[in-house]
């Protein structure tokens, strides 16, 4: 990995379900991860037309696995990918992390292609769409799933996980956070060159790795932690977005207010190089406004999102429109994925609440959200792919008149012109790019 | 002949070089400062004591920055002179409570004066390990009265001078100079994912009460039982556990604030009678706890009821008593611990 940027690892695709392989009963042969029994209750029930029964089976197994595989790299780590940074060790990966995340850490560790994310993305919402189904309206409208619907989930779920004896992750990208903590990095050392060079993705999780670990950790692990910590912000500091810097600033009012002087002085020293004092919150009010973004997060991506997104976003709404700096991202963030919704629609109820906030936003904060958040918004970004959030994000365009907004990302301006003109093809270009930008390119998974 | 002899011309003379080092501009005009540290020395309002804390500094809202969860209150714009110091003061120094200090901002013609606090978390890094390590960046002095009769200065570039109204020599160790040996004992046993937060906790709490107290004497045990020799005393039934309640806080099982409690019994029984004990792993286990001295061998000629108890508590360390602290009533301090410890 010397003289080249970090890249993300994609996943070196081996064939697990051969081309031409159609009938349930086949494809569920190559599920190495379910039993011969599993396998036949899955096949009978595709031959009885019950596909809905079958593929929540099929799904729920496939989730139970990627995420099993995901937590023998230790809840911390997830924490620190997902910007959880208080997850435990010992909490349940099943708990912790959701289903849509499994999908996003499957994609960032390169243990599927962003393709094949794609598919499981499709496949989650389509099965969860399924699942929430009010039984009277499935009856009376005869609303089911299509057998080629099922088919497709199945060879998605069997493809990237159950027919994988064990799904590989980039052993690199752990080193690499390994070295973070067990060593002090040198100014010259080639990975810090590298990391400076490379995509966002890298610098943003970087910077949630060295917080996550000087908030948790003690002893040496600290003391690297830090020591990396004062080497790497001041070169990074002018290319982090408000959003990391925000972050900066909130880690270091809490290890101040937990009494951690080590982690507290260590934080400053950095801070005081890149004059960055000015995104330490004055208050912590900014805390009850994450949690609740949190909250309306873990519904929205969870089962039955359009009934149980409402109570978190009443909560948000109750705290007042006047979202504090550090917590406004992830506001924003949140209450994005309500008014957007997925690719089945949106919460009848959770909308309305999600307008009220979004009509308090005034230009500057639009314009905020679009040069600052937005572009490392992959939440937003990806559901900006599907069709209609896609329109939804069209009618915001218009409503709140983005086109008149100052923004500074080429691609987000452009963006904002095709949305306004509502040229899909062009939106998704645009959106493709700014997906790229924040992963930057590919390479082939190193196998060991 | 009449001489009058006093020691302001010394006074200055020792803090000129003090002041000059930390280039605040004319607010630290040695004058100023003098003026600032005999006033401090003997504070008193309407009979009682007061003990503020302030700060000088050339931009406040710079220097706050650094301390987050903080609060702010102007009072008021002055000249500079010396007869501010007594004006600012009289205003600000009955505000000085509950965490409250006072601040002196300087610019070049006058000084605008006022009150602020740091974080309302007992937990919080104290006000002066954040602003009085800043390197050249934030421009910060703190002046206060550390004991009966004796006043430090504290610079943001690591000078120190402590100026003693009485009768101490030289060599006189500071009032505080054991207090962060007593803690390190008090939290030896602490889990070490939590001690450094109860380290401070108890650090600040012990600080803010010592001030206060009218001297006192704690001792360190090895175990969560009291020592027999320490029998005559109010032993808790259920010890106030700090390491607990901090780890509480931490875990964010608990409020901030259910801390002061413990806080405020801490500071009563330090300011009652007696011996107050302290486990070795962050419990306060009892208070107004006596020691009977022996009859045959005479510990000590010299020193009051206090001095002769620790002397007698010195003799028992590595016998059930890890460490003993005694703070005397002018502000004097000594500390004695099991060695190698």
């Amino acid at each position: 990995m010397t003289n080249m940027e970090l890249t993300l690892w994609d996943s070196s695709q081996k064939e697990i379900l051969p081309a031409g392989i159609n009938t349930p009963a086949k494809i569920a042969e190559y599920a190495k991860q379910l039993s011969l029994r599993e396998r036949k209750q899955i096949a009978q029930s595709f031959e009885a037309e019950n596909y809905e029964v079958a593929i929540n089976y099929v799904w729920n197994k496939a989730m139970a696995a990627l995420k099993k595989e995901l937590s023998t790299l230790g809840m911390k780590f997830l924490g620190e990918m997902l910007n959880k940074p208080d997850l435990k060790e010992d909490d349940n990966v099943f708990d912790a992390v959701t289903d849509r995340e499994a999908i996003r850490l499957a994609a960032e560790l390169g243990m599927v292609t962003s393709t094949e994310a794609m598919r499981l993305r499709q496949a989650h919402e389509l099965t969860t769409h399924f699942s929430q189904l009010e039984a009277m309206e499935s009856d009376e409208q005869n609303v089911q799933m299509q057998s080629e619907e099922a088919v497709s989930i199945l060879k998605t779920c069997i493809r990237n996980i159950l027919g994988k004896p064990k799904i590989n992750v980039a052993t690199e990208f752990v080193e690499f956070r390994d070295a973070l903590l067990s060593e002090t990095l040198k100014s010259d050392d080639y990975r810090v060159s590298n990391l400076l060079v490379s995509p966002y993705f890298f610098h943003k999780l970087t910077v949630s790795i060295l917080l996550a670990n000087i908030k948790k950790n003690i002893g040496a692990k600290l003391q690297n932690a830090l020591a990396n910590f004062n080497l790497i912000i001041p070169e990074l500091w002018d290319r982090l977005r408000d959003t990391e810097k925000w972050q900066i600033g909130h880690t270091y009012s809490e290890v101040h207010a937990a009494g951690q002087s080590i982690a507290t002085s260590g934080i400053k020293a950095a801070l005081l190089k890149v004059k960055g004092f000015d995104y330490v919150p004055e208050t912590l009010r900014s805390d009850t406004f994450i949690k609740a973004a949190e909250n309306v997060i873990k519904a929205h991506e969870g089962m039955n999102n359009f009934f149980n997104e409402e109570s978190p976003m009443k909560v948000l709404v109750k705290l007042g429109s006047t979202i504090p700096g550090p917590s406004f991202s992830i506001c924003a963030s949140a209450i994005l994925s309500v008014r957007l919704g997925n690719s089945y629609g949106h919460s009848f109820s959770g909308s309305p609440l999600a307008d009220e906030l979004l009509d308090s936003f005034t230009p500057e904060r639009w314009e905020y959200y679009l040069n600052q958040c937005l572009p490392g918004d992959i939440r937003i970004l990806e559901k900006l792919t599907s069709e209609k959030p896609q329109q939804n994000w069209f009618r915001l365009v218009q409503k709140y008149e983005f086109s008149n907004l100052h923004t500074k990302n080429k691609d987000v301006t452009h963006l904002i012109t095709s949305s306004v003109s509502q040229n899909k093809a062009k939106a998704q270009t645009y959106i493709s790019n700014l997906i790229q930008a924040y992963y930057g390119n590919k390479k082939k998974i190193k196998k060991s | 002949m009449t001489e009058n002899i006093t020691f302001r011309t010394q006074l200055i003379g020792s803090v000129t070089d003090f002041a000059e080092a930390c280039g605040i501009g004319p607010l630290l005009r040695p004058a100023i400062l003098v003026e600032l540290i005999v006033t401090l020395s003997k504070y008193r309002e309407e009979g009682s004591k007061l003990f503020p804390d302030v700060y000088l500094c050339n931009d406040i809202e710079e220097a706050l920055k650094l301390i987050p969860d903080h609060d702010i209150l102007h009072i008021g714009t002055t000249g500079i002179t010396e007869d501010a110091i007594k004006e600012i003061l009289k205003k600000c120094a009955p505000l000085a409570n509950g965490g409250w200090c006072i601040f002196i901002e300087g610019d070049v013609k006058k000084l605008n004066y006022g009150m602020f606090r740091g974080p309302l978390n007992p937990l919080a890094i104290p006000i002066d390990e954040t602003l009085l390590s800043t390197g050249a960046t934030v421009k910060v002095v703190k002046v206060y009265q550390v004991a009966e009769d004796c006043v430090e200065i504290r610079s943001y570039v690591g000078g120190l001078h402590r100026i003693y109204f009485s009768n101490q020599k030289d060599t006189s160790p500071s009032p505080m100079q054991y207090l962060g040996n007593l803690v390190d004992t008090i939290c030896s046993k602490v889990p070490m994912e939590t001690r450094e937060s109860v380290a401070n906790f108890i650090r600040e709490a012990l600080r803010n009460a010592l001030l206060r107290a009218h001297g006192s004497l704690i001792v360190v045990c090895k175990s969560a039982k009291i020592p027999k020799l320490l029998s005559d005393g109010v032993h808790l039934a259920q010890p106030i556990d700090f390491a607990k309640q901090v780890e509480a806080v931490l875990d964010k099982e608990a409020l901030p604030s259910s801390l002061s409690p413990g806080l405020s019994l801490l500071i009563g029984m330090l300011n009652s009678d007696g011996i107050v004990v302290f486990s070795n792993d962050g419990k306060l286990l009892g208070y107004n706890c006596f020691i009977s001295l022996p009859t045959k061998k005479v510990v000590s000629a010299q020193g009051g009821a206090r001095r002769r108890a620790f002397d007698a508590l010195c003799d028992r360390i590595g016998k059930g008593l890890q460490a003993v602290f005694i703070q005397s009533q002018d502000g004097g301090t000594d500390f004695r611990r099991v060695k190698n410890d």
